[in-house]
């Protein structure tokens, strides 16, 4: 469960991090339960400031993909299987359409979207 | 005469070896990006260092075999050589700082930061795979001097008004001290002032920083993970090997009034073979656990800290939580200057020094 964050990058240290953290959800390797290393732990490893993986923890803790409890522990609630609520579907709707609609705009076909779908969804299983 | 031709060649390898011992991407306390490690350079670099050193410690060494052959007086040899391993120590030392300065210019003229991506790296398991000893291995030591402490003053009143407090070097008492409810328990307060120290150590081990390379990221995570285990167990070892020689000198002399059990001797080697026994065993274990650096793909490296370190020697960041954090040349671990428990640490472990100087 590697943790890679590229400086250069033009997306932010603390975004990064988060991404991955997520991606890591999805795709089944942080389970229902699991236990990130601590704020501290995960700022001290990675060499980075400490307010930066906080700032990342919270952003999941807001996203409702983790629990933050005392003594510096985040535990994963993400990633089961549930019925979603209609405003979180929502949600995903609103942040999904302005990327598909720029996409589509570029002349990108129905089809060839519909394709990237499936490939981004089969790594997650 | 054997101890001290025993310490020069001792000293001599430990000293020779210290460029290969640390992990590969830090060479004489300067970073090197990971797609530099096979630099040729360093290499040689290297090799020239323990040449050097080698020579200065067989030098040293056959100056100190002359020294027994020769008519000179007992006293005046002890004092020849120490001089002897001052220069030793003084050289490498002078040597060391000689080759971080060229690594340094090296690495600006030939712009290595410049062509690599860098990169923050970790991993999320590597936290649970920690195998550093709990807190208990080095709270159960400072239990044993407690309840000695307590059975001392239980047992004050048949305690001698003299007793023994030092032994020369072949066990003989050369030092008394005089009866009060300070000076019986002194030997135990040292102890348990270690003790304190290496509890603290134990624990900034525990949180400190776990260094992963972009590249070859299995292999760092097998020497990260063998050197925190193994340096903990050391640690403890130590720990418990000196709790038992304190335990065992006071008990006999303070508790059953033996100044001279035939049994001190022998203990006091055992210490020590368990000292540097142990140490050689752990410059073992951790050469064999060093990545090796075989296939290096792409530009990637993890981010340096050099600009947190002076001379390669100290440390100061104040973006790292950590007290502790491994050192930059040779073998173990040094403080965060930036951390205000290490002016907390570096008095504890001084206070035993000042205690005997001063009582």
């Amino acid at each position: 469960m590697q943790i890679k964050l590229d400086p250069s990058d033009e997306l932010q240290l603390y975004k990064q991090l988060a991404n991955q953290l997520i991606e890591l959800i999805a795709k089944g390797e942080l389970k229902n339960g699991d236990t990130l290393p601590s704020v501290r732990a995960m700022s001290t490893d990675l060499g980075i400031n400490v307010s930066t993986v906080s700032k990342s923890y919270h952003e999941l803790e807001e996203k409702g993909l983790i629990e933050l409890k005392p003594k510096a522990k985040a535990i994963i609630i993400g990633g089961q299987k549930r019925e979603l609520e209609e405003t979180e579907v929502e949600k995903v709707e609103n942040a999904l359409k302005p990327i598909m609609a720029e996409a589509f705009a570029r002349g990108l076909e129905k089809e060839q979207m519909t394709n990237l779908f499936q490939r981004i969804l089969k790594q997650w299983k | 005469m054997l101890l001290m031709v025993g310490i020069f060649i001792f000293v001599g390898i430990l000293e020779a070896m210290t460029p290969h011992l640390t992990r590969k991407t830090t060479v004489f306390g300067v970073s090197i990006p990971e797609p530099y490690v096979k630099h040729p350079q360093l290499q040689s670099w290297k090799i020239r260092y323990s040449q050097i050193v080698g020579g200065i410690a067989t030098v040293c060494l056959l100056g100190q075999i002359g020294l027994y052959l020769s008519a000179m007086q007992e006293n005046k040899v002890a004092l020849v050589s120490f001089i002897f391993l001052y220069v030793m120590l003084l050289f490498s030392s002078a040597l060391y700082l000689s080759y971080h300065v060229k690594i340094k210019k090296l690495k600006d003229q030939e712009q290595w930061e410049i062509q690599i991506k860098k990169v923050y790296v970790t991993d999320l398991s590597i936290r649970q795979k920690d195998e550093t000893l709990p807190p208990l291995f080095f709270i159960l030591p400072m239990m044993m001097t407690f309840a000695l402490i307590t059975f001392t003053y239980m047992n004050y009143d048949s305690i001698p008004d003299v007793f023994a407090t030092h032994w020369n070097s072949v066990g003989e008492i050369d030092g008394w001290t005089e009866k009060s409810w300070l000076s019986v328990i002194s030997m135990l307060l040292i102890l348990l002032t270690i003790q304190i120290s290496f509890f603290i150590i134990s624990r900034g081990m525990k949180s400190a920083k776990i260094q992963l390379s972009a590249q070859a990221k299995e292999a760092s995570i097998h020497r990260e993970l063998a050197q925190r285990k193994y340096g903990s167990w050391y640690l403890a070892s130590i720990n418990f090997s000196m709790t038992i020689l304190f335990v065992v000198l006071h008990y006999t002399t303070v508790i059953l009034k033996d100044q001279t059990a035939s049994y001190f001797f022998p203990l006091f080697i055992v210490f020590n073979v368990v000292t540097l026994g142990g140490l050689l065993v752990l410059i073992w274990k951790f050469t064999k656990s060093n990545e090796r650096f075989d296939e290096v793909h792409t530009n990637e490296s993890a981010v340096s800290d050099d600009r947190y370190w002076t001379w390669g020697i100290f440390y100061c960041n104040k973006n790292d939580p950590s007290l502790l954090v491994q050192k930059k040349f040779g073998i173990g671990w040094t403080v965060n200057f930036a951390n205000k428990w290490c002016y907390i640490m570096i008095g504890i472990t001084l206070l035993p020094i000042l205690l005997v100087i001063f009582t």
